[in-house]
């Protein structure tokens, strides 16, 4: 009789195996089905070509010039002095100190070069990421121009790959250019005075508890957001979200949308309009910034200031923004840029922030309750996603809470997936519900709970979440309703969760 | 302020043992002054160790002069120094500094290390040579190079125009070009000369100024007659002045020479030299046009021109063909040559001695 039983297990087992083989096979095969995509017009299918941002804004000269400082001197000036400070951070992240010489000469170019080199051998970088500048001085024929500037420099040194040294400073700084057959180049540089940013110490925010979702519309998640942005859908799902009591949305602003071009222009006022939604329903927002970030290479620093100047003053006209995500989950970052450079780049994000937009509360999202302690000092309140096991939730959100300075602690992200492969597993409608229902009663003393996310999708962004069918077959069923807009069981424990929520941004 | 050498002395204890932390900031980055090159520690600006560190005296100044031409009377000039120490710092504001142009000095001081001097607009078109000194220390020498105002260049034409001859060089050159400043006209300014012809036809020639007169050249072919000339600079136009082209009148006839070629019933036909009362033939190149009229009435009509002093002409028909009439025309005018075609063609006729 035992015999039996032991060979009826060894077939079942065989078959399960089979069974397994086969599913994953088929998956595979779907996997490479998604390889092949169709587009509508070629420009969805190229990488858009970036259009750089110009760092060097203009003020009137102090004193008179003998030539008119023209509109297209300041738009080959301002170029040029972007693509050389942009050539000066790839020279000293590179130690490539040739490419220098095409944007400066004479004592700026032995300097630029002496400068890089030292910067590549001992792992310090400097970035001047935006300038304020006046001509002072300007030949008559237009050969010779010197103009006095307000440098934002960050400079900052790294040591056995973690940040030693950072320091943002406004520079006063004096550059004297000349116009040659192949352009502007700098001739000569010098620091006059400097005074570090920002000049304000943080006085401690107060928000409300902030209850929601992390939010994609069904049918336009991750990069199709802003592309296909419909008011109409966006004010249904802003209404769903109250209706189940919620009273705070976590949307992602990429950075591609965001650009200095047309689209760019386009999307921040869609972003007025959402904000403009979200604030007509009492609903509570929360941008998450430099979604989608390709990479941290300080070359690039310029267009993420130019990035903060374009988003920050439509997030300053809304009340509905109650506090700012710098970054989605930088922590995950730190590994493949190296976490010296991340840090230092959060840090000079973060400062930026606070001196374009004081008034506008900043948190990272760190994507777990480990990395919440960093940067601290940066941040008005501490953010982190809890994805890992239920138990403990409430240890880990104390233990966020001693690391705070006292600032306010949010979990931005907690979810589950539906989605059941058979029998069940990994997981279903009611074990979801089940799962948050328990990890937002650990979370009750939490100063914002977000939950991953409104919506289940029909269409995963391959792009954001990788290729893996496994994963995608997860990220899709998410949501508190299903792709047929039903509230699923999950929808009706954070309806009862959040039940009692303040609707007042 | 702080003195370089004091600037050295607290660096070498910030770099003590090896490496100083934090390190020092400058216009081009972080840097530990115990590790990197001690040059940076000579440029002048601010920096997080010390503070503002100050230039040292002017050691060489660079010159820009300009624009490269300046029109007389109209253009200023722009004669910019900017003056370095010894590791290429801008010397300090109110060096004191002078700017040199023609010979002529005037005193100013340094802003941001640059002494610059406006030079008024200048009568006389000429090379001025300039420089800047800045605290004993002087740039190269420059140039600003004053041209003459092309724009008040008013060309006219002497009157009046001698007569020119046919298939010749004829040669239309203006007055004495000045601006009214009295500069002659810059070698090379250019000009177009025009010919209106008594048919309503032109002829141009482009030119340029050289020794303050400017000239464009024809050849003088195919226009006989009276013309019209003028020259043209820029938007002036001089009034026009009469022009006769004179054509030289025939010294005799042609020398004709036949050979019949009886393979392809042709003649072969040579015309030459066209003899001038000038005392030379036509120059090569000048048309000359021959018709053959046949008894019968209707005539044949070949153009040729003139290669070595003659014409060649190969006619389709043959030299036993009945012509009542053969003539020539050229610049020397119409000519009759039946005359000297039916001896030419008797002779061809008589025998091969008769051959061309």
């Amino acid at each position: 009789m035992t015999r039996l039983l032991l060979r009826a297990l060894a077939v079942a087992g065989f078959l399960a195996g089979v069974a397994l083989l086969l599913w994953m096979a088929a998956l595979s095969f779907l996997a490479a089905q998604e390889r092949t995509r169709t587009y509508r017009y070629l420009s969805d299918a190229l990488n858009p070509v970036e259009v750089p941002a110009l760092a060097v804004s203009w003020a009137a000269p102090t004193r008179p010039l003998v030539r008119d400082f023209t509109p297209q001197d300041a738009a080959s000036v301002g170029a040029a002095l972007t693509q050389a400070w942009r050539a000066f951070a790839v020279a000293s992240d590179t130690g490539e100190t040739a490419l220098l010489a095409d944007h400066f000469s004479s004592v700026a170019l032995g300097r630029a070069t002496l400068a890089a080199e030292d910067a590549a051998r001992n792992g310090t970088r400097m970035v001047i990421l935006e300038q304020l500048a006046r001509p002072q001085f300007l030949h008559l024929d237009g050969s010779v121009l010197q103009v006095t500037a307000q440098a934002t420099t960050v400079r900052f040194a790294l040591k056995d790959g973690a940040l030693s040294q950072i320091e943002l400073a406004q520079d006063e700084a004096r550059t004297t250019l000349t116009n040659e057959t192949t352009g502007w180049r700098v001739f000569s540089h010098e620091r006059t005075g400097s005074r570090a940013l920002p000049s304000r110490s943080r006085p401690a925010v107060t928000i409300p508890r902030l209850v929601g979702f992390n939010y994609y519309p069904s049918g336009s998640p991750w990069r199709r957001f802003w592309p296909d942005f419909d008011p109409k859908v966006i004010a249904a799902d802003l209404d769903l979200v109250a209706s189940i009591n919620g009273n705070a949305v976590r949307i992602f602003l990429p950075v591609a949308d965001f650009g200095p071009d047309q689209a760019g222009q386009r999307n921040l006022l869609n972003l007025k309009v959402f904000l403009d939604l979200a604030k007509a329903r009492g609903i509570a927002v929360i941008p998450t910034l430099f979604d989608l970030k390709p990479g941290y290479r300080p070359a690039l620093w310029a267009d993420d200031v130019a990035y903060l100047r374009r988003v920050l003053p439509v997030l300053v006209g809304s009340s509905a923004v109650v506090l700012v995500d710098l970054k989605n989950e930088p922590d995950l970052d730190r590994a493949g840029h190296g976490a010296g450079l991340v840090d230092a780049w959060l840090t000079t994000m973060a400062l930026m922030t606070h001196t374009i937009a004081p008034q506008l509360p900043l948190t990272i999202g760190w994507s777990s309750a480990n990395a919440a302690p960093g940067l601290v000092d940066l941040v008005d309140a501490v953010s982190y996603h809890d994805y890992a096991e239920p138990e403990g939730t409430a240890d880990r959100l104390a233990a966020v809470r001693r690391t705070a300075q006292g600032k306010p602690v949010l979990v931005t992200e907690i979810g589950e997936s539906s989605y059941t492969l058979a029998l069940g597993f990994p997981g279903s409608p009611a074990t979801q519900a089940t799962a948050l229902q328990d990890r937002l009663g650990q979370l009750d003393k939490a100063d914002g709970v977000l939950v991953w996310t409104l919506h289940d999708f029909p269409q995963i962004d391959a792009a954001a979440v990788g290729a893996s069918p496994w994963v995608q077959s997860l990220q899709a069923q998410f949501g508190a309703f299903d792709q047929a807009g039903r509230m699923k069981p999950a929808g009706a424990a954070i309806r009862a969760a959040f039940a009692g929520a303040d609707h007042a941004p | 302020m702080i003195r370089c050498s004091d600037l050295i002395a607290a660096l070498a204890l910030l770099a003590s043992p090896a490496v100083a932390d934090p390190l020092v900031s400058d216009a081009f980055g972080l840097f530990d002054p115990g590790t990197s090159a001690r040059e940076r520690l000579d440029w002048a600006g601010w920096t997080s160790a010390v503070g503002l560190v100050p230039p040292q005296a002017t050691d060489a100044v660079v010159i820009f002069a300009g624009p490269k031409s300046l029109v007389a009377g109209r253009d200023p000039g722009h004669v910019v120094g900017i003056a370095m120490d010894r590791h290429g710092n801008l010397v300090a504001d109110g060096t004191s500094a002078k700017v040199a142009v023609a010979g002529a000095v005037t005193k100013t001081r340094t802003v941001g290390g640059i002494a610059d001097l406006l030079v008024p607009p200048h009568t006389l078109a000429e090379t001025q040579f300039v420089g800047v000194e800045v605290e004993h220390r002087q740039s190269p020498k420059a140039m600003l190079g004053i041209t003459a105002d092309i724009a008040s260049l008013r060309p006219r034409l002497e009157s009046p125009l001698p007569p020119a001859k046919l298939e010749s060089e004829l040669v239309i050159a203006s007055a004495p070009l000045a601006d009214r400043f009295g500069n002659p006209a810059p070698d090379g300014t250019a000009v177009t000369a025009i010919l209106r012809h008594a048919d309503g036809s032109f002829s141009l020639a482009h030119g340029f100024a050289l020794q303050d007169s400017a000239a464009a050249r024809f050849i003088a072919r195919d226009i006989p007659g009276l013309a019209e000339a003028s020259i043209t600079l820029g938007r002036q136009l001089t009034e026009p002045l009469p022009l006769t082209v004179e054509a030289p009148s025939s010294a005799g006839l042609p020398e004709v020479a036949l050979a019949a070629l009886p393979d392809i019933d042709a003649t072969r036909l040579r015309l030459g030299p066209f003899l001038t009362s000038d005392g030379y033939a036509l120059s090569d190149g000048v048309q000359v046009t021959v018709t053959a009229t046949f008894a019968a009435g209707e005539e044949l009509t070949e153009t040729a021109w003139i290669v070595d002093g003659e014409v060649d002409l190969l006619l389709p028909f043959g030299t036993a063909s009945k012509l009542r009439l053969v003539t020539v025309s050229s610049s020397l005018g119409l000519m009759d040559l039946t005359s000297q075609w039916q001896r030419a063609a008797r002779a061809l006729a008589a025998g091969p001695e008769g051959n061309p």
